[in-house]
């Protein structure tokens, strides 16, 4: 493949993006942030208008961790309720995945459909490698297409994001990846929970409590599951309260 | 690609012939799986622990020991969403966070135990506990089969606390109160009638029972606010 030459900014930019992502430690229900910043940070480098994270849990089933977007994030849900879809494909087959005209044809009608039906005319699908073990996909939605260079960005992102799970815990050395996950999976079941006290609270649509939660941990500086916990465990001592 | 480990566990639960109750048959399961002797389901409600199912008389024992005593894994894991492992209950450690439960669990001869979290985020139930022989930690599949059976003890927990008999296959018993659906519902329940999101899920799973259909399909309805839950419904028992 020919590789343009980055423009230094650029090349920076990407440099420091993989310093953050593998400079950062996870103990427990911080795994969840890594892999949400993960797909914000596609969104910010990559031509991509939004991407979505799935991992596979001890018992073996594929969930959806998070999203840059609740439309990014309704697309892995219905890949993992309806059983299809390149991102299942990827997460199954540890090989990267890609639908580049999402059509009715193709291997994969009903979510080819949802996708277009969203603005999406092309998604891709990444491996989340930890050394032999595939632990998930990273699944990316863009209007245009992506160069082989970019997916290399992107496969170096997911796979700075992934390290971090294989990361040394003084406890314990052993089951670390099936624990993070395990913590990740629990972590969005909190934020799911906060999401819809939100949207009774204040009559929303599901998608704008996350939006709300999400903009409450920006003005809070804390991360979203940590809102998320205030929310659910209705802590009266947290800044949430007074922010929402 | 191998089979996924919920499926083999839900296979090895049909199979078993060892235990009544499907609570009673996740016990047998989970200790075969997780390399122990005994195995159990304790929950934590309304302010008092019980022991679901045990696998026998050896893990009822070790249970209410540790009701009795107010001491052992099944407190310290209370709460949290992470696995407790006790990797040596004769060692140092142990003696000193377990003082009055270690030496009735060291007596039977019992040298590690597991206790893996059932609860779906901060709603938290109890535990599912597995004894094993021998001290030392559990290997990686171990730990994840626990976790699994955990996820399978789960389902019946909350049917449980709803106070309705079962109507699910095995097949369907994981993941059937763990779908985003749930959790989503779960917190409108929660935020509308002022309770917590376990008393939540209980009420949709006993207004599912009362209707005849899956958790699932009240969790959409009332997501999609074509469905409100009534205060004064029976919210189950015990």
């Amino acid at each position: 493949m020919t590789i343009p030459a980055l423009e230094e900014a650029e090349a920076v930019r990407l440099a420091s993006t993989l310093i953050e992502i593998t400079s950062s430690v996870t103990h427990g229900a911080e795994t969840i942030d890594i892999f949400t910043d993960l797909a914000q940070r596609c969104v910010r480098l990559l031509p991509v208008e939004a991407a979505g994270i799935l991992l596979r849990d001890a018992s073996g089933r594929i969930q959806v961790i998070g999203a840059s977007s609740p439309s990014a994030h309704l697309l892995d849900l219905f890949q993992v309720q309806n059983d299809e879809g390149p991102c299942l494909e990827c997460s199954n087959t540890g090989e990267p995945v890609s639908d580049e005209d999402l059509s009715a044809d193709g291997p994969w009608p009903g979510f080819a459909e949802r996708a277009r039906v969203n603005g999406f005319a092309s998604t891709y699908a990444l491996p989340l490698r930890s050394r032999e073990l595939t632990v998930g996909a990273l699944n990316l939605f863009a209007t245009g297409r992506l160069s082989e260079g970019q997916l290399v960005i992107a496969q170096a992102l997911a796979d700075a994001a992934t390290l971090t799970l294989m990361q040394v815990d003084p406890a314990s050395d052993l089951h670390i990846v099936i624990r993070r996950i395990h913590v990740a999976v629990e972590s969005r079941n909190t934020i799911e929970q906060a999401q819809g006290m939100i949207a009774q609270r204040f009559s929303l649509e599901v998608e704008e409590a996350y939006i709300r939660l999400r903009d409450v941990a920006h003005e809070a500086q804390l991360s979203l599951y940590e809102v998320a916990r205030a929310v659910v465990t209705r802590d009266p001592h947290s800044p949430v309260s007074t922010l929402l | 690609m191998a089979e996924p480990r919920w499926l083999e566990f839900s296979r090895q639960l049909e199979d078993s012939r060892l235990g009544t109750t499907t609570a009673e048959k996740i016990c047998h399961v989970a200790a075969t799986r997780v390399g122990g002797v005994a195995a159990s389901i304790s929950l934590f409600v309304d302010h008092a622990y019980l022991a679901l199912a045990e696998s026998g008389p050896l893990a009822l024992l070790l249970d209410e020991a540790q009701f009795q005593l107010g001491d052992g894994p099944v407190f310290a894991a209370q709460g949290s969403a992470v696995p407790l492992i006790v990797e040596d209950i004769s060692g140092t450690d142990a003696r000193a966070e377990f003082p009055a439960f270690g030496p009735i669990a060291e007596s039977k001869n019992v040298g590690s135990i597991a206790a893996f979290p059932i609860g779906l985020g901060t709603a938290q139930l109890g535990t599912l506990n597995v004894y094993r022989e021998s001290a030392g930690p559990l290997s990686a599949e171990e730990y994840a089969n626990g976790l699994v059976a955990a996820s399978f003890a789960l389902s019946e927990a909350i049917d449980y606390q709803a106070g309705v008999a079962k109507a699910v296959s095995s097949g369907e018993l994981p993941g059937r109160f763990e779908s985003s659906h749930l959790q989503i519902a779960a917190g409108m329940v929660a935020e509308a009638l002022e309770c917590s999101i376990l008393e939540s899920l209980v009420r949709i799973r006993a207004r599912a029972f009362a209707d005849s259909v899956p958790v699932l399909e009240i969790a959409k309805a009332i997501e999609e606010r074509t469905l409100v839950l009534d205060p004064e419904q029976q919210k189950g028992k015990p």
